[in-house]
């Protein structure tokens, strides 16, 4: 497992159709599941890997109770309970260590259901609630601040090395 | 390091500079799928598609990544423009149907523009 976008070529690979990313709303970058098809009948295993290399043969959807994974052209209908998805995820969150999101906690008690993400209704509600659009620009700025502090003498070399000429003025574009 | 920066201009070395660091800015980019000159736009407060050493740190240091940046209602108002009538549906991002042109309203898009000689 991992969070590497590079790792989304995989599904060509042999066996990487049961390679999955997860989105978590706690993470920038996105999670990687392994799909443990060995429970389920041969002939359906086969219809999601042959649907996996398709693209929009599977469909994915998360809900407050678990992970439906519906194979559209057969109309198999594969379901993950809550538990062994949070399980998965907890095991993957270990294993590709981040840092939650800057708005995580100003966000969270919107989430009534405690799902793991909004609902339409309730980034609404995010977006009406001066408290909490307060508490994410707060967050916002102490964050990038904390990154600035941590990085800015990096960030002033990697520009000076890139500004090539030095003179204020923008390099006439080349194939532009 | 001199003592005197200029600004990054989009292609040559903005470019440039995210390319030699790959690592720095991975996450910075992730999904994002547009020309990076243009995903740059929420940093360029002086409206000229170029980056100084402070606009520059100001996209480093977001810790948000650029596509979500784009997606985000709230950049908008730092040109001049209202959020409700750039996000008509109000749900706080900026689809690609709210970025089009329309009659009497400077859309992000039809600022695309500004900067170009």
């Amino acid at each position: 497992m991992g969070g590497e976008l590079s790792q989304l070529k995989d599904a060509d690979k042999p066996g990487g159709a049961k390679h999955v990313l997860y989105f978590d709303r706690r993470f920038v970058s996105a999670l990687e599941l392994e799909l443990d098809l060995r429970s389920i009948p041969g002939e359906t295993a086969r219809a999601f890997d042959t649907a996996q290399q398709k693209v929009g043969a599977t469909e994915f959807l998360p809900t407050p109770e678990g992970l439906a994974i519906l194979i559209c052209e057969s109309g198999h209908l594969l379901w993950i309970p809550k538990e062994n998805v949070q399980n998965a995820l907890g095991d993957a969150a270990k294993i590709y260590a981040q840092p939650e999101r800057f708005d995580l906690a100003a966000l969270r008690r919107f989430d009534s259901a405690h799902k793991g993400w909004l609902t339409d209704d309730e980034r609404h509600a995010t977006r009406r609630d001066a408290v909490c659009q307060q508490e994410i620009q707060a967050a916002l700025e102490s964050s990038a601040r904390t990154s600035l502090a941590q990085n800015g003498p990096q960030w002033e070399t990697i520009f000076a090395d890139a500004d090539a000429n030095h003179d204020g003025k923008a390099v006439p574009p080349s194939g532009t | 390091m001199p003592t005197t920066m200029g600004k990054l201009f989009r292609r040559p070395e903005l470019e440039a500079a995210v390319a030699a660091h790959p690592k720095v800015f991975r996450e910075k980019l992730r999904g994002m799928n547009q020309p990076l000159v243009r995903a740059m736009r929420p940093y360029a407060l002086e409206a000229d598609y170029s980056y100084s050493l402070s606009e520059f740190k100001t996209f480093a240091a977001d810790p948000r990544p650029l596509a979500e940046v784009n997606l985000s209602v709230d950049w908008v108002t730092k040109f001049g423009l209202k959020v409700e009538q750039c996000d008509t549906n109000d749900d706080g991002m900026i689809s690609p149907n709210e970025r089009k042109p329309r009659a009497g309203i400077a859309t992000a898009t039809a600022d695309d523009s500004r900067g170009k000689k």
